[in-house]
């Protein structure tokens, strides 16, 4: 016996711990394996844990693309409203002025059209609004279309009519009636209105009144002589590329009124229109608006007779194509579905591991209103775990006396369903289902590790590769799912299934059950008798 | 265990890297039995040794892509246990009171019986030490750090990680110098 000094104590302690050798212990890896599984994602909690937030992500876009398709149908819908109110102009008119503010400007703007007699401003003049969608453009070239036709019929029956009409929206727009208002906030936001361009024939600015408040010089006292007479001299002098570059600017820093130097036409020549064109035209310009306003309560009640009256005559010729006699839909028969699928498979219903995928396409027929029969093929890859016992080892190896405690297998599997669907619930646009059936697997690529304790002695068989065939009518099918339907054709499904087995298969007959969730995507031919 | 910086250890490092379960399988073997001696000397018990083993084997599979593999998986691998083992100490076993250890004037120790006792039974006296005893020795008798780095680690002072040193060598001889005496015993009756 003796003292024990550090250094002989450190190194007594030193020398086993560099000896020590604990042995393996397979429960140890198990456990690990379980938390690797866990943290890559490999069991199917932690599957969903890592995928949920990307699966509300495509349940979110896959709502949105629904609900934006089904907007735009009721879109479709409205436009096809509007092509029906071109067949009837003015009862077109007559809509929107009780429904929308666009509306109004449409029916504003068709005013213009018929004092200024061109189509093409108003078209230009929808194009420079900025802001507004393609929809709303549209509709207002529709109706600026309808104003036109309009405008056509109403010229057609007489100049005298359209002057009238263009009277009284003269007078409407100087007693300061709402739509005149509302025409100045256009202005004030610097929108080009069609009728103040020089080009539109038969409009001409008035060189002493307000462009803000307009209209005030927009008169057509002479459509037949003077307004051409005018113009041809007119825009001999005046330059109309510079007056489209002052209004604007007129309009964005305010409203002059009676005021010379702030007129955008140059002085000069205006002066110049003034001494070329005569006494005469002279005292058209200076047209005031108070002797509109006498004229105006004598035609004002004649002027909605002739917007009114619409022979349907007019009307036929330009309706929608109708259809051919005895063409119909069929009611669909025939479905195509592609579906993909998360594949969790087990071997009684226990170790369940990471899920594989599986794809198929189906073809449905209905058999019966609700009743569909369904096969295709499915091709899934299937990864699984068996314990010992629940894999049967082949009798040509029993030469090795060792056996594994598990078997992890990975296999490659064609899946033949054959089921029936019925459909339990049918809404507008949707459906509840339910579905049974049965299964043939064809087993390949099969490949399996088997798992031996570390100290087993006489292994031969770390492990098979192959593939073992078909497995004829080995499972039963079951499922139930929700159907969406997102347009005529297509559809869009979410449908839960399992698959239990009723024959082992594989290479150590097994019972695989497998569970998932198809996600398809179904087409419905509509064929035509 | 020789060094397993060769071929094969590049092949399960690869395999390791890409997932691959039975790489991980392998490689977890491979190297069980040198970091379990190293979690059982830092833990009181096999059972808290397995669960620091699979927390360290757990951050070299997921850390595996930052080990430079020109330098000693070995070294790499130790360093992860014995840092797994600290963060363990610093979340459970904080705020264990020090043991006292009683003043022993001289003890001596046979070393017939030591050299017949398993270096199991040598570790498992490290064991029985109380945390801060068992890590200080740990680290400064076996895996060679200064009291500078010890007094960084478990964040005390460079004094009082002498002063455990000192105290945990007292308690292991008082602990051979027990097994020394309970033999004697047992052969004399």
């Amino acid at each position: 016996m003796k003292e024990f000094p550090d250094d002989e104590l450190d190194k007594l302690f030193r020398k086993s711990a560099e000896e020590l050798d604990s042995n393996f212990d397979p429960e140890d890896w198990n456990a690990l394996r379980n938390r690797l599984d866990e943290n890559d994602g490999r069991t199917p909690a932690a599957w969903f844990k890592k995928w949920w937030p990307a699966g509300m992500l495509a349940l979110l876009m896959l709502a949105g693309l629904t609900t934006y398709l089904l907007t735009n149908e009721e879109g479709n819908v409205d436009k096809a409203v509007v092509k029906n109110e071109n067949q009837f102009p003015e009862s077109a008119v007559l809509n929107k002025k009780q429904n929308t503010g666009i509306a109004e400007k449409s029916e504003n703007d068709t005013a213009d059209t018929k004092s200024a007699g061109i189509e093409n401003d108003i078209k230009n003049a929808f194009e420079l609004r900025s802001g507004k969608d393609l929809s709303t453009v549209a509709g207002k070239q529709t109706d600026s279309k309808s104003a036109s036709s309009e405008e056509r019929k109403v010229l057609a029956s007489g100049s005298k009519n359209a002057e009238t009409d263009h009277l009284n929206k003269s007078e409407n727009e100087l007693e300061g009636i709402s739509n005149n208002k509302n025409r100045i906030a256009k202005s004030e936001n610097g929108k080009i209105l069609p009728r103040r361009r020089s080009k539109a024939g038969g409009v001409y600015l008035a060189p002493n009144h307000s462009i803000g408040r307009r209209g005030d010089g927009a008169f057509l006292s002479d459509p037949d002589l003077k307004i051409d007479g005018f113009l041809k001299q007119d825009f001999k002098k005046t330059n109309p590329e510079k007056l489209y570059q002052e209004i604007p600017n007129l309009m964005d820093s305010g409203i002059p009124k009676n005021s010379k130097n702030n007129f955008p036409i140059d002085r000069k020549e205006v002066e110049n229109v003034l001494n070329t064109s005569g006494t005469d035209e002279l005292s058209r310009l200076n047209i005031s608006a108070s002797n509109l306003k006498s004229r105006s309560l004598v035609w004002k009640k004649s002027n909605s007779l002739p917007e009114i009256e619409v022979k349907e005559a007019d009307i036929l010729p330009v309706s929608e194509p109708v259809k051919a006699v005895g063409e119909k839909e069929a009611t669909p028969k025939f479905a195509v579905r592609f579906s993909y699928s998360p594949d969790i498979s087990s071997v009684g219903l226990k170790n369940f591991t990471k899920p594989g995928t599986a794809v198929s396409l189906l073809v449905e027929y209905a058999v019966l209103k609700k009743l569909y029969i369904q096969t295709g093929v499915a091709r899934s890859s299937k990864v699984y775990k068996a314990e010992g016992g629940e894999y049967e080892w082949p009798s040509s190896w029993n030469d090795q006396t060792v056996r594994p405690y598990s078997t992890d297998g990975t296999c490659k599997v064609i899946e033949i369903p054959l089921n029936l669907r019925y459909d339990i619930f049918q809404g507008t646009h949707s459906r509840w289902f339910a579905g049974a059936g049965a299964s043939s697997y064809y087993m390949q690529n099969e490949k399996y590790d088997y798992n031996y304790k570390p100290n087993a002695t006489g292994v031969k068989w770390p492990g098979w590769e192959g593939s073992t065939g078909w497995y004829w009518l080995s499972h039963i099918n079951a499922s139930a799912g929700y159907e969406y339907r997102v347009s005529k054709n297509l559809s869009l499904l979410a449908e839960p299934y399992v698959r239990i087995p009723v024959k082992k298969v594989g290479f150590g007959k097994v019972d695989l059950f497998t569970t998932g969730v198809w996600f398809s995507i179904r087409y419905t031919p509509l064929f035509k008798k | 265990m020789p060094e397993y910086n060769s071929a094969v250890l590049h092949e399960l490092l690869d395999g390791c890297l890409k997932k691959n379960r039975r790489s991980q399988e392998l490689l977890y073997k491979q190297f069980y039995g040198y970091a379990m001696s190293i979690c059982l000397r830092y833990t009181r018990s096999r059972e808290e040794a397995k669960e620091i083993l699979n927390d360290g084997f757990l951050k070299v599979f997921t850390k595996l892509d930052s080990f430079d593999q020109s330098r000693s998986f070995k070294n790499w691998l130790s360093r992860i246990m014995i840092n797994t083992a600290l963060d363990h100490y610093r979340h459970e076993i904080r705020h264990e009171v020090l043991d006292d250890v009683e003043a022993a004037d001289q003890v001596f120790v046979d070393e017939t019986v030591i050299t017949k006792m398993a270096h199991e039974e040598i570790i498992g006296l490290i064991q029985e030490l109380t945390p801060a005893y068992r890590l200080v020795f740990s680290l400064a008798v076996i895996d060679g750090y200064t009291h500078e780095e010890i007094a960084e680690q478990l964040n005390i002072s460079v004094g009082a990680s002498k002063s455990n040193l000192s105290r945990a060598r007292e308690k292991l001889r008082m602990m051979l110098s027990k097994i020394n005496i309970d033999n004697y015993e047992r052969v004399s009756r």
